[in-house]
This record gives structure tokens, C-alpha cells and sequence, in this order.
């Protein structure tokens, strides 16, 4: 047998065999917030609207804390409190709804990842309606 | 409708569609031998590349005249954009890219035109339709369509002042966005592009070579713009890569987000390519290989593009998304369709024919490692490519019907975690190292194992002492308490191995120097490779983020990173107050910080940093939006990363207490202020009814002078909403405002003041970042992109002397030969 398909079936093996084991806990589920809650200590992603009202920051023992609370993408009543230990992320405070990753631990869902949801910058179809004076006038 | 078609930039683009069918049906036609058919199809190729050369000038000249009646201009372009940053707006959004690509699929097909001789009938045609799809894309999707005018009735949330309807052409556009305002944004989409349109000149040769059953000779006139590619695109990648490190602040220069993977998978496939090209040339092997890798890379480009373009990773990604219209995407879905399907079709019609030659069957020889390198980069390429694929692929139904799958599938879609892409890197970085550092001392055909052993000693030698100072050095962090989570034997081994593969490397490169500078290339590269990987895993492993909250007028903050941060004011500190209210707009705008080295009391020690925090126009939200971006100071063996954690505050001093009391006012932390405030009675006026009542405390304020001043600060109901009323204190010159209401119960209240000799307070949360040796991953992606772009000119000048006449004038193969 030739080395190079020797070396062939020990890489592809080797990968087949770290993705496999690596992909139970890379990959991760979509739920709601009523199921990331009844599976704590599981990494999930969970949508969710911010309530603006509930956002605070503070910096606790030399890591910051970015705190809110978010409720079902559908308006239900399923809400949960957010913690996120790392810089805030750019344009949160401009977000409407996040996409936050992690797991949900002792009654609050720590995030290691938000992916924060903004109107994207392509989606002008309807910035070009009549706002667009309202720049001059807003600050 | 008249209007429309009146516009230069609309008829270029039917002009380029039309003239771009034309040239690739007069080339096929040409097929038959026909000079005159062949010289009508140039001279329509000619036509297409001007108008689509046309097209992004044209749009560029709207872009820098600010002429807000294009669409594409009033999203992109304000009045007040100016500078370079003014011309790189042209590709800022998809139908400008779109035009960017188009330009240079244009000025690249001239190139190969030219270069092609006997092969331009056959690989001009299946690469002009690259262009006649753009065409067509930028035709449905026009980057010179006009924004529409308003008719009809204002709308109801109209504000009120607002003149309605609106001036048309508009006066001033939505504006770029702050963090695409920057040297990085303006280089990196051009490089990248180049490389991507690259992309289709080996699609094209490799079709050409089925279609020819001429496996040889593409691979020598092919190399070239591989390379090219490998180049450009490892720069482009680098650039992004720098970008966000610079302006996003995100910490970091790769995340593994589905808009960085879509042109890594591509880059991987070129790389693969490359590394086939030169086995092929060399061996005569690897034909049917090189044709599949050709194929590939291309389309695995056309499908990041599909991926990123089309919105359908939105919820799995940290960037905006574009949504192409639908008539846009389907042609870039039929894009691939088709040339995918022309691809298998003719290899399943030619495979038998392909020649196979075998390499050398030993497991000590360059062919096995060349073959090697192939496996990893495509492997690499396939598993970036499934995990940026898997939030689509999980949404299979019948995925979920197979046990081992069932919890990574699901309806809707599955994010990949960097932890695959992490673990399953090491897993093929680690051999590919080793073999990086072998391959100069292996010979092709065969190599002497004693020989050969005697020539690793040295650089081996030393990477054993290297890794030995990595391994102090994660002792060392890791006692000061630097923890990674990532297991040390792996970064141990990775910088061992990268320092071998670099070392090995580099004295090769010395020797070549003397004798055959253009030699290098691909040496230089695998120089690069050892630096870059040991660069990131130091990096990655060993960065750590702390956050302060540094305060105006407190003193120095000691961080753990061996310097004290300090307040030093902003960058408008002493200008008048319209002017601050301006330069919060301005994006050098900043708040100043003082780096001292700890211990250090000495003012002149250290430096300022400059953390810009600016307010910039959020057009999709239609409100002002903060932006931040990090100070970055490189030191030759870390950077010290330096951004805004949140936005910084302004905190006015303030008292909280019960009715009846007295208290000091101030800022916790701070030296009082002197005054004091004396809470004499709660009041309420209205019939008890909050919806139209008022509210709040009546206090006294004793200045520092003793002298007494009544104040009433209070919520008022009257439109629903509270709001503050009594704010000012004519009799100072001051302030005061009810802060967080009045407890029901109690009435306590907290009150905050503005007064003269008793300044609010800036409170900036930083982020301080430790990133140990990331200059070597800059550094290390510096010789990659320098080592393919010498071998590009090493190969282009062996094809070129061919072509000439001469014998290929090829230089012997470095290193021994058996």
C-alpha cells in the first residue's frame, strides 16, 4: 500500500473522528426562552427583544457586566435576564432584538456571544422614505 | 421610464450585457478557425470591459459628487463625507461591490485575453459569462436607480416641523457608516475582490483543458494567476482581518463568522491548488486533482458569495446582511448551478482519459508531502465550508432521523461554534507543521533518510529551544494567573512546530538568496505559515481582557498589565460649547487617557491614548448612535488594546435622603463639594390625579458661602410622560433634576445638581486588552503574501520565456536531488 493513502485514511480519520466529537458540543440549537430555562447548564442560542428599560452596565470585579432582559421574539410572556461578561458589543445600544448565545444558569442566562440585530445597513428600503430630512433636525 | 434609460450608467450596463452574449457566441462560433469571427469576438470583449470599466466610474463619480437622487449615493454618501473615505463609498454597499467586481472580472479577462494565444477561443468564452451574469445582476439590481419621490399623503408618525413632502433630489444622503470610514475598509474590498475575480481565470483553464483533453499544458499558463489569487486573497483576508481588530473592537482579528469563512474556504481551495499545480508540473501527477481543485475553488467562492449575499445566515452572524432582491440571487444560484453541472458532466464524460501517473512511493520524499498538503488544505476547505454550511444543512428534515445527529439538527438551523473549527484545525495544523518544516530537506522521487535527519538537526535543535522558552512563558502566565482554556500541550506543541516550520524555512530562503531570489516564493510562505500559527496560538491563548471604570479627577487606575490608566480629559476640553456639541460628531473624537507604566508617578512617562467615542447618524434607526473605537499601542512583544467597554458617563454630584434630613452633596469616591441640600417637605399639586398633577420635593440648598437657596425640583404628568420641572437655579447659575422618581412609600428621593465650583464627573469604562506577540500573526501573513506573489513572478516569467521560443529556462529545484 502506498504511504500517501496510508496518511490519506489517518487524516480523513482523524478529522471524521474530532468533528464528530467536537460537533455534539460546537453546534448549537435554536430554542425559546422557555426551553433554554428548562435546560440549564446547556449551551443554546435563544432570540429574543430587548427591553430597553432593563439594560444597566457596571464593571464587578474587573470584567464588565452588560445586564437586560428579553422577552419572546412573538411578544409572549416567557422573559429571561441576560448576562454578558465582555465589552459591549458595537451597536447594542441601537439593537431592537439579540441573538444571544450561552447557557442558563442559576436563574439568569449567561451569554458568551450576542449577536446583536440591527436593520441592516442594506436594508434601506424604507430609509428612503421621509425620515431622511430628520437627520438635521434630530441632534 | 425615459428618464431611467437616459442615465449613462443603465445603457452601459445593457451595453455590457449585449456586447458580453455577443463576444461569448462569436467566440464559440470562432472555434471553427474563423480569424475574422475571433476578431469581431475581441472587439465585442472590448466593448463589455469598457462598459463595465464605465460602470464603476460612472458610479464613482456620483459617489464623490454627492448626487443624492441615486439611491445607492443617498444610502452610502452625506454631505459632510469628504476625503478618500468619500471614493470608497462607491463600494460600500452590494450593487457597488457588485460594479467592483465586474471591473475587475473586466480588466482581468484582458489580461487573459491576451495571454491565452491558442487556448483564447476555448477559455474566453467560460470566462466571459462570468461578466454577461454580472451584467445581468447589476441590470436587476441597478446601483443607478433613483430614489423615489414622495406623493400622497404625510405619514402619521411625521415629525412635527418637518416639511412634507420632502425636498426631491434629496439635499443630503443617510450617510456612511463610521467603521467602513477607515484606511483598512478603503484597501480591503478592491484586494479581495481582485482575488476573487482571479477565481474564475483557472475555472475557465481547467474547463478549457476537458473540453481539450489537454491535461499539460494548462498548468504551466495557469500558475500565475493561481498564485495571484493565493496572494491577493491572503492579503485581503489579512486586511479584513486587521480592520476588525482596529475599528470594530472586537478584540480580535478572526471569529470564525460566516462572512470571514466564505472567502477562507476559497483561499483554502486555491492554496490546495497551488500546492497540486506544482506536483503536476513537477511529476506529471495530480492531473485529475488540479481540475477538480480548479472547480471548486471557484465555486466554493460563488457560493460564500450566494451565502453572504442572500440573508440567509443573518441570525448566525455578528455582520449586517445584505438581502440581494430575488431576480439577483436566482442568477447567482443559476451561476452556479449551471457551471457546476457543466463541471461534472465533463468529468464524468473525460475522467478515464485524464492521465494518472504515480508519485513516488516513498514515504520520505516531497511528492508524499506535496500530496499531503493537498489533503489538509482540502480537508481544511471542506470542514470551514460544511460548519459555515451547517445552520442551512440542519434545517434537513431527514437529519434529524439519524440518532448521532439528532441534537446538532434542527428546524431552525444550527450554529457552529468555534470550538469545531479550533479543535478540528489542530488536529490537521499540527502534522502539517511538522511536514512544513521537513519538506526542505526532502527530495522528490526519494530522500536519504540519514541525510536527512542530519540536516533537521539544527533547525529541529532550535525549535525545541524555542518551544522551551514557550513553555516558561505559559508557566510564567499562567502563574500570574492568565489562564487559557485552551490545554497547554497543544500550545506547546503548535509554537514548536511553527518555530520549526519557520526556521527549517528560513534557511532555506538564505540559501536561495544568494543563488535564485525568485526560488523563494513558496518557501517564503511556509516561513509565514510557522510564524502565523505560532503568533496566534500565543495570542489567542495567552490575551486577556480587564475592565476599569476610570474616573475624572480620582488618580490612576492600576490595571494588571503592568501600567496605571489615568482620566486626562477630552479631545474638545477647553472649546466653547457649540463647538463640543460639533465635535462629538467628529470621528477623532476622544476621550484621552494616560499610560504610565506602574509605578511610575512621573507626568512625562508613558502616553495618551486616544479611545474615540463619537456620535454618528444610525440611518436605519434614525437616531444618533454611539461608536467606539480601541487605541492600539504596538510594542514589539504585545499591543496594549485600549476601548471603551460602554459608553462613558457623565455623573453629576447628588444626594439621596428622606424627608426632614440634610446631607453633603457629592460623587462617591470624590472630595466633597461643599454644598449641602436640606429635604424640608414631599409636595403635590393637581387633584391627586397623576395624569395631570406635579410632583417633588421642596428643598433647600446651602451653598458652600452658607448662603440658603428654595429649590422645588419635581416631576411633572402633564402628558402623561414625567418629566422634569423647576430644573433651573437662576439665583447660581446651576441645576437640579429628581433622578430615578420619588418611592411611594417613603418619599425618598435622589437629587443631582450642576453647580458652579462643583464640576459633573466623566466616569469611561475601559476595556484593557493584553494581546502577547500578535505582531508575529501581521508579521507572518506579510511573508505568506509575499512568498505567493514571488513565486506568481517566478512562474509568469518561466511561461513567458516558453512562450518566447526559448527552452524553458526552469530553474533546478532547490535543495538536494536524489
Amino acid at each position: 500500500m502506498k504511504p500517501g493513502a496510508i496518511i490519506a485514511f489517518i487524516v480523513l480519520v482523524a478529522a471524521a473522528i474530532t468533528t464528530f466529537l467536537s460537533f455534539s458540543q460546537a453546534t448549537v440549537k435554536h430554542v425559546t426562552i422557555a426551553e433554554a430555562m428548562a435546560s440549564p447548564g446547556k449551551t443554546v442560542q435563544v432570540p429574543g427583544q430587548i427591553l430597553k428599560e432593563t439594560v444597566s452596565f457596571r464593571i464587578h470585579d474587573k470584567q464588565p457586566e452588560l445586564r437586560f432582559v428579553i422577552v419572546d421574539m412573538q411578544g409572549g410572556s416567557q422573559h429571561m435576564t441576560v448576562v454578558y461578561r465582555k465589552p459591549r458589543p458595537e451597536n447594542f445600544h441601537n439593537a431592537t432584538s439579540v441573538e444571544a448565545i450561552g447557557q442558563y444558569k442559576d436563574g439568569v442566562f449567561e451569554a458568551s456571544t450576542l449577536l446583536v440585530k440591527c436593520p441592516s445597513k442594506y436594508q434601506g428600503k424604507d430609509a428612503a422614505r421621509w425620515p431622511f430630512a430628520a437627520r438635521r433636525l434630530s441632534c | 421610464m425615459n428618464a431611467l434609460l437616459a442615465e449613462p450608467g443603465r445603457m452601459a450596463v445593457m451595453v455590457g450585457l449585449l456586447a458580453s452574449v455577443v463576444s461569448v457566441a462569436c467566440y464559440l462560433a470562432a472555434l471553427r478557425g474563423s480569424d475574422r469571427v475571433r476578431a469581431v469576438a475581441r472587439a465585442s470583449y472590448a466593448v463589455a470591459a469598457a462598459s463595465a470599466v464605465f460602470v464603476f466610474f460612472r458610479l464613482m463619480f456620483l459617489v464623490a459628487a454627492k448626487r443624492f437622487a441615486y439611491r445607492y449615493v443617498f444610502d452610502y454618501v452625506s454631505a459632510d463625507l469628504d476625503g478618500p473615505f468619500l471614493y470608497s463609498a462607491t463600494w460600500a454597499g452590494q450593487e457597488g461591490s457588485f460594479a467592483l467586481w465586474a471591473l475587475f472580472t473586466a480588466v482581468i479577462g484582458l489580461l487573459v485575453a491576451w495571454r491565452a494565444r491558442d487556448w483564447e477561443t476555448l477559455v474566453m468564452p467560460i470566462y466571459i459569462v462570468n461578466l454577461a451574469v454580472l451584467f445581468a445582476i447589476m441590470h436587476g439590481l441597478s446601483p443607478f436607480a433613483l430614489v423615489p419621490k414622495e406623493t400622497g399623503p404625510p405619514p402619521p408618525e411625521l415629525p412635527p416641523g418637518m416639511p412634507w413632502p420632502p425636498p426631491w433630489p434629496p439635499t443630503d444622503g443617510n450617510g456612511l457608516n463610521p467603521s467602513l470610514q477607515n484606511y483598512w475598509m478603503a484597501i480591503h474590498p478592491p484586494v479581495i475582490f481582485i482575488g476573487f475575480a482571479s477565481l474564475a481565470v483557472p475555472y475557465a483553464y481547467a474547463m478549457a483543458a476537458l473540453i481539450r483533453s489537454a491535461y499539460v499544458e494548462w498548468v504551466s499558463r495557469v500558475a500565475p494567476y493561481v498564485l495571484w489569487c493565493v496572494g491577493t486573497l491572503g492579503a485581503g483576508l489579512f486586511l479584513g482581518g486587521y480592520w476588525a481588530y482596529e475599528t470594530q473592537g472586537w478584540h480580535g482579528f478572526w471569529a470564525w463568522d460566516p462572512v470571514e469563512n466564505a472567502s477562507l474556504f476559497p483561499w483554502l481551495g486555491s492554496l490546495a491548488l497551488a500546492h497540486g499545480l506544482v506536483v503536476q508540473r513537477t511529476r506529471g501527477a495530480m492531473a485529475r486533482t488540479n481540475i477538480v481543485l480548479a472547480v471548486l475553488s471557484w465555486l466554493l467562492f460563488v457560493y460564500g458569495t450566494f451565502l453572504t449575499r442572500s440573508g440567509v445566515l443573518a441570525n448566525f452572524s455578528v455582520h449586517a446582511f445584505g438581502m440581494l432582491d430575488n431576480s439577483a440571487l436566482r442568477l447567482l444560484v443559476a451561476l452556479i448551478a449551471v457551471q457546476g453541472v457543466a463541471a461534472v458532466v465533463l468529468l464524468v464524460w473525460r475522467w478515464r482519459n485524464i492521465p494518472g501517473r504515480q508519485t513516488s512511493d516513498a514515504l520520505l520524499s516531497r511528492d508524499t508531502a506535496m500530496w499531503f498538503a493537498v489533503l489538509v488544505l482540502s480537508v481544511g476547505a471542506a470542514a470551514v465550508c460544511l460548519g459555515t454550511s451547517w445552520p442551512l444543512i440542519s434545517r434537513w428534515g431527514w437529519l434529524r432521523a439519524i440518532p448521532v445527529l439528532k441534537g446538532a439538527a434542527s428546524a431552525e438551523g444550527v450554529r457552529v461554534e468555534p470550538v469545531f473549527y479550533n479543535r478540528l484545525g489542530t488536529v490537521l495544523i499540527v502534522p502539517a507543521l511538522f511536514v512544513i518544516g521537513a519538506v526542505p530537506f526532502l527530495a522528490w522521487g526519494r530522500t536519504d533518510s540519514e541525510r536527512l535527519m542530519r540536516r533537521m538537526m539544527l533547525p529541529w535543535l532550535a525549535a525545541i529551544a524555542g518551544g522551551g522558552a514557550v513553555l516558561w512563558f505559559v508557566l510564567h502566565e499562567a502563574a500570574i494567573g492568565h489562564l487559557a482554556d485552551t490545554p497547554r500541550a497543544v500550545t506547546v506543541a503548535i509554537s514548536t512546530l511553527g518555530l520549526f516550520a519557520g526556521l527549517a524555512n528560513l534557511v532555506l530562503v538564505w540559501k536561495l538568496l544568494r543563488k535564485q531570489k525568485l526560488s523563494t516564493g513558496g518557501w517564503l510562505a511556509h516561513v509565514g505559515v510557522g510564524l502565523l500559527l505560532l503568533g496566534t496560538v500565543l495570542t489567542n491563548v495567552y490575551e486577556k481582557t480587564a475592565s476599569y471604570a476610570v474616573v475624572e479627577g480620582r488618580g490612576p487606575v492600576k490595571t494588571e498589565f503592568g501600567y496605571s490608566l489615568e482620566f486626562a480629559g477630552w479631545t474638545h476640553d477647553g472649546k466653547p460649547e457649540e463647538q463640543v456639541l460639533r465635535e462629538w460628531k467628529r470621528h477623532d473624537h476622544a476621550v484621552l487617557l494616560r499610560v504610565r507604566p506602574a509605578g511610575s508617578d512621573d507626568a512625562g512617562v508613558g502616553y495618551t491614548a486616544r479611545v474615540a467615542v463619537f456620535k454618528y447618524w444610525n440611518a436605519s434607526k434614525n437616531e444618533w448612535a454611539t461608536m467606539t473605537w480601541p487605541d492600539i499601542r504596538k510594542q514589539l512583544h504585545r499591543d496594549i488594546y485600549l476601548a471603551a467597554a460602554d459608553d462613558p458617563k457623565l455623573i453629576r454630584p447628588s444626594a439621596t435622603l428622606l424627608p426632614g434630613e440634610t446631607s453633603t452633596i457629592g460623587t462617591p469616591g470624590m472630595a466633597p463639594t461643599g454644598y449641602q441640600v436640606r429635604y424640608d417637605r414631599f409636595y403635590r399639586t393637581g387633584h391627586g390625579d397623576m395624569m395631570n398633577g406635579e410632583m417633588g420635593a421642596e428643598m433647600t440648598l446651602i451653598t458652600p458661602d452658607h448662603r440658603k437657596v428654595r429649590i422645588r425640583p419635581g416631576l411633572s404628568f402633564a402628558h402623561g410622560e414625567p418629566t422634569p420641572t423647576n430644573v433651573e437655579i437662576p439665583e447660581i447659575g446651576g441645576a437640579v433634576i429628581l433622578q430615578g422618581g420619588i418611592r411611594p412609600d417613603t418619599k425618598e428621593v435622589t437629587v443631582a445638581f450642576e453647580l458652579p465650583g462643583a464640576p459633573a464627573t466623566w466616569v469611561v469604562p475601559i476595556a484593557a486588552t493584553n494581546k502577547p506577540m500578535i505582531n508575529l500573526v501581521w508579521l507572518g501573513v506579510a511573508f505568506i503574501v509575499a512568498g505567493a506573489l514571488t513565486a506568481m513572478v517566478r512562474r509568469a516569467r518561466e511561461e513567458h520565456a516558453a512562450r518566447a521560443g526559448r527552452a524553458p529556462r526552469r530553474a533546478p529545484e532547490p535543495a538536494e536531488s536524489a
